[in-house]
């Protein structure tokens, strides 16, 4: 593992009697540095563990939190799930969509927004739903979304 | 014992004892597909719910244990639909190819949609789609869509192989079976996830649409690739083989095979297979009547005379066929000049007390001695595997490391006489664990004789000790049960060669051998085949030591006769003939009997008991002096050798390139990088072999592969000093 990450890492060994039970927090260190989780970070981290890399990609493919391509500097998932889709959720994505010129699983040109489709973000109750990085917005209306994607645009161009 | 009531009927089984095993006993069939004999139980696929009194929900039967007083019922209505509702969820994705499914007539997911499923689906939307036919490693072919996510395989690779290779990728109804970032299935035992799926996600290539298992003959057999002797099923369509399965003999494979013995069967239908007898006239071998071809054998060994006549080979026969032999050389010939070897392995069998796979289980220390099992007994490798992750110490002593930093290794030996011999390491290995109760089991690759002889003081420290030698030819044991060894006054193989060479020896027969490519001494052995007046061949395949033959007697191979024989724990080993051998090729014992019948012999049934074998005669092999420098050591791989293996048209991805490997630290004194094309030379030989570098090879060592057809490492003398000179790219290019 990189010089940079170790320390950190094993300090997170630290707090787990099995060592397996680092993954999640590791490959969530590895997607902090690099942006996403990489096929190169995913054997960076089983071989930290020493467990195979199949093993590694098996758990981060199970969690939508944990990016396996490359995204923009905002991602923005959108439940799709029941709830959520029994109050728009659909028409939200296809909102986002045509604003921001991409379908769902890609990044504007400009590496500012990724979109996608997600699984219930457990906050059902105020559906629709959606999650920018790791901020909720919930109880959406294209309005809202509207005003939600200047203010990140704003924050972006203040940030440069 | 634990008293439980299932389906009223009253049973008591051991503690511990699952629900799903105490049903069967008494012979009530709980559907399963997730649940395995050979696997821990995991409860994924909910076909096994069964009502338990008092248990708030169904339970799966599969995981849970029985307890006093349980009440148990299978047969209600609510499982019935349970059943039934488990089915149609599998079904509701499932693509439902069966007449295009390898797998249909002999599929889980198909009995029990027969037996337990709804006459209708309920599901009228589009189906999930997702990979067809991906490529899954060399062997194997994936289909996402028929995947049951049973975890079958996922558990054996986890479980069994302890590798990890596969696991379950994504989550829901994309969930699937991968492996890290599709690459190739790469474990040498992959082909057990192919039995292990109940359905045809993972199916076999080269039996892809071979044939429906209803058009199958099938009989009950053993891999005779190596001295395990694995159980397996061997399947034909229509005279073909087309398939070979792991069978549970729970003391030698518990089901399991090695990626050898299940793709290795092509070579039985090999185009390049012997069919009919040659004799060689005016320099040139031509095909004959076995009339003719016996006539000019019989001839030459009487002319021959019992002193000038010597045969090699046995390690290939039945116990039956090697038992004619014997009565052939040394009762009818009346010649001592006998000797199965013709490789580096000494003895096969062990005069320690012998030892049992399953020894390995319940083993305080496992100790290889200059041996890989996971190259020359993959299937008695998983044992080991088994017992490292039980914690038990196991000290590898040999030239290379096989089970990776954390053991123990002794990287000693002959070649290295700094560091001391083998037979040294072991002597002081003997100090060590003397006084242990618990037995030590010595894994041993039957060479050196320094090591043979510490091993009999192994006897005297260490009663409890247990050996298994693991053999370069399956039946090694067996032969030397049946008197393969050279008697007294008999020569030893490289005696014979050594004969040869010099103009002492007038027949040389050579039975399922193939000394040119595996005796280490390649320039003598050259040299005796070129020289002896009258060199009999007995094989499947114009092999290299045929080249020079005088008569080329073809055989029937070992799916193609009945008999048995004796792995490496001496322990019987069935074998049953599956299709007839071509052109009606007799088998080698039809071949002894016919030249003892024709020598004036008679084949008395039974036969006379040789004697028991003596402890192995000398086998001289030389040493080089010490020298500075990097030294050769050669290592036998599982795909290793000219023949059978060779000759199996679905080994030919995997087999091993020509490579020299070496310490990092040797490659970077030379400038070496792997991947780089270099000449090794030794002597006056030279070989071209591509660099690989591994902290596992110690260093001052060229770790070359042994028998590989297209480069010869017996033309190097082990242990001698060599050089290497990188060669420019351009010249290797053809
Ligand atoms: S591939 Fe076969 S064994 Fe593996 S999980 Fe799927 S159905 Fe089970
Ligand atoms: S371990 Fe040996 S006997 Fe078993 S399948 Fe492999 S080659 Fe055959
Ligand atoms: S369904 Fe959208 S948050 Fe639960
Ligand atoms: S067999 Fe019991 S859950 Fe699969």
């Amino acid at each position: 593992m990189r010089e940079a990450l170790m320390a950190h890492a094993r300090d997170v060994l630290t707090r787990y009697p099995d060592p397996n039970s680092a993954m999640l927090p590791l490959l969530y260190l590895v997607q902090e540095a690099d942006g996403w989780v990489s096929p190169a970070g995913l054997e960076e981290v089983a071989s930290f563990l020493g467990v195979a890399p199949a093993v590694a990609e098996s758990v981060a493919s199970f969690y939508t939190l944990l990016q396996k391509r490359p995204v923009g500097r905002y991602v923005l998932q959108v439940c799709t799930n029941l709830s959520c889709s029994l109050l728009g959720a659909e028409h939200l994505l296809d909102h986002l969509g045509r604003k921001l010129g991409i379908g769902p699983g890609e990044t504007t040109p400009d590496g500012l927004f990724t979109l996608q489709s997600v699984e219930c973000l457990a906050e059902c109750g105020q559906a629709p739903v959606l999650q920018v990085n790791l901020d909720f917005h919930s109880g959406l209306t294209p309005e809202k979304v509207d005003a939600l994607l200047n203010a990140l645009r704003k924050e972006a161009e203040q940030d440069v | 014992m634990i008293n439980l009531t299932i389906d009223g009927r009253q049973t008591s089984v051991p503690e511990g004892t699952l629900v799903l095993h105490a049903a069967r006993e008494l012979g009530i069939d709980i559907p399963t597909f997730c649940h395995h004999a050979r696997l821990l139980p995991f409860g994924a696929c909910r076909m096994c719910l069964v009502e338990i009194e008092k248990a708030p929900k169904l339970q799966t039967a599969c995981t849970t244990v029985v307890s006093e007083g349980m009440v148990v019922r299978t047969d209600t209505e609510q499982v019935r639909l349970t059943r039934q509702s488990v089915l149609e969820f599998l079904l509701a994705n499932h693509p439902l190819d069966c007449p295009v499914c390898d797998k249909g007539g002999e599929c889980e997911l198909q009995d029990l949609t027969h037996r337990w499923g709804a006459p209708a689906s309920q599901f009228r939307e589009a189906k999930n789609r997702k990979g067809k036919a991906l490529p899954f490693g060399p062997f194997i072919v994936m289909d996402e869509e028929r995947c049951i996510l049973c975890q079958r395989c996922v558990r054996f690779d986890q479980e069994v192989l302890g590798e990890g290779g596969i696991g379950l990728m994504g989550r829901g109804f994309r969930t699937r079976v991968g492996t890290f970032q599709g690459r190739p299935y790469d474990t040498p035992f992959s082909g057990n996830v192919v039995d292990l799926c109940p359905v045809g996600a993972l199916t076999s290539r080269p039996y892809r649409f071979r044939a429906r298992p209803w058009d199958l003959t099938s009989v009950a057999s053993t891999c005779l690739h190596c001295s395990v002797g694995c159980a397996a099923r061997l399947d034909a369509r229509e005279n073909h083989w087309v398939r070979l399965r792991g069978a549970d003999d729970p003391a030698v494979n518990q089901g399991w095979l090695c990626d050898r013995g299940r793709y290795g069967f092509g070579f039985a239908a090999s185009p390049e297979r012997l069919t009919a007898p040659q004799l060689r006239r005016g320099g040139k071998l031509a095909a004959t009547s076995w009339e003719e071809a016996l006539d000019r054998v019989v001839q030459a060994l009487r002319e021959a005379g019992p002193d000038r006549v010597g045969i090699i080979g046995g390690g290939r026969l039945t116990d039956q066929e090697a038992a004619l032999l014997h009565h052939l050389g040394r009762q009818v010939l009346g010649t001592a000049h006998l000797d199965r070897r013709a490789g580096r392995q000494l003895t096969a069998t062990p005069h320690l007390a012998g030892g049992t796979l399953e020894d390995l289980d319940r083993a305080a220390h496992i100790v290889l001695i200059g041996c890989d099992p996971e190259e020359t007994a993959p299937v008695l490798a998983l044992r080991v595997r088994q017992a490292l992750r039980r914690g038990t110490p196991v000290t590898e002593l040999g030239p290379w490391q096989t089970y990776g930093p954390g053991h123990a290794w002794i990287p000693p030996s002959r070649w290295l006489p700094a560091v001391g011999s083998t037979a040294t390491a072991l002597a002081g290995l003997r100090e060590e664990l003397a006084g242990q109760d618990q037995p030590v089991v010595l894994v041993w690759s039957g060479e050196d004789a320094a090591v043979h002889d510490e091993l009999a003081r192994w006897r005297q420290a260490m009663p409890g000790a247990r050996l298994l030698i693991v053999g370069d030819q399956p039946n090694a044991r067996g032969a030397e049960a049946a008197g393969l060894l050279p008697g007294s006054g008999g020569r030893s193989t490289p005696e014979l060669l050594a004969a040869a060479a010099a103009g002492d020896l007038q027949v040389l027969y050579l039975v399922g051998v193939n000394p040119a490519l595996s005796f280490p001494d390649g320039a003598l052995v050259r040299e005796a085949l070129e020289k002896v007046p009258f060199l009999v061949v007995q094989d499947l395949f114009a092999t290299e030591s045929a080249r020079s033959a005088h008569a080329l007697l073809p055989v029937a191979a070992w799916s193609e006769k009945t008999g048995s024989w004796s792995n490496l724990e001496g322990r019987h080993r069935p074998l049953a003939a599956l299709t007839p051998a071509p052109e009606n090729l007799p088998d080698d014992g039809g071949i002894f009997r016919e030249l003892i019948r024709r020598l004036g012999g008679e084949v008395s049934a039974p036969l006379p008991a040789p004697a028991p074998p003596a402890a192995a005669a000398a086998y001289p092999l030389s040493t080089p002096p010490a020298a500075e420098g990097l030294r050769v050591a050669t290592v036998e791989l599982t795909y290793s050798g000219g023949g059978t293996v060779l000759h199996a048209p679905a080994l030919s991805p995997v087999l091993p390139e020509a490579w020299v490997t070496l310490h990092p630290e040797e490659a970077a004194r030379r400038d070496l990088a792997p991947g780089q094309v270099v000449e090794l030379s030794c002597g006056d030989s030279r070989l071209t072999l591509s660099v690989r570098t591994s902290a596992q090879v110690a260093p001052g060592l060229a770790l070359v592969p042994r028998r590989l057809p297209h480069s010869p490492d017996n033309l190097l003398t082990e242990g001698a000093a060599v050089a290497l000179t990188p060669v420019p790219r351009k010249e290797v290019l053809p």
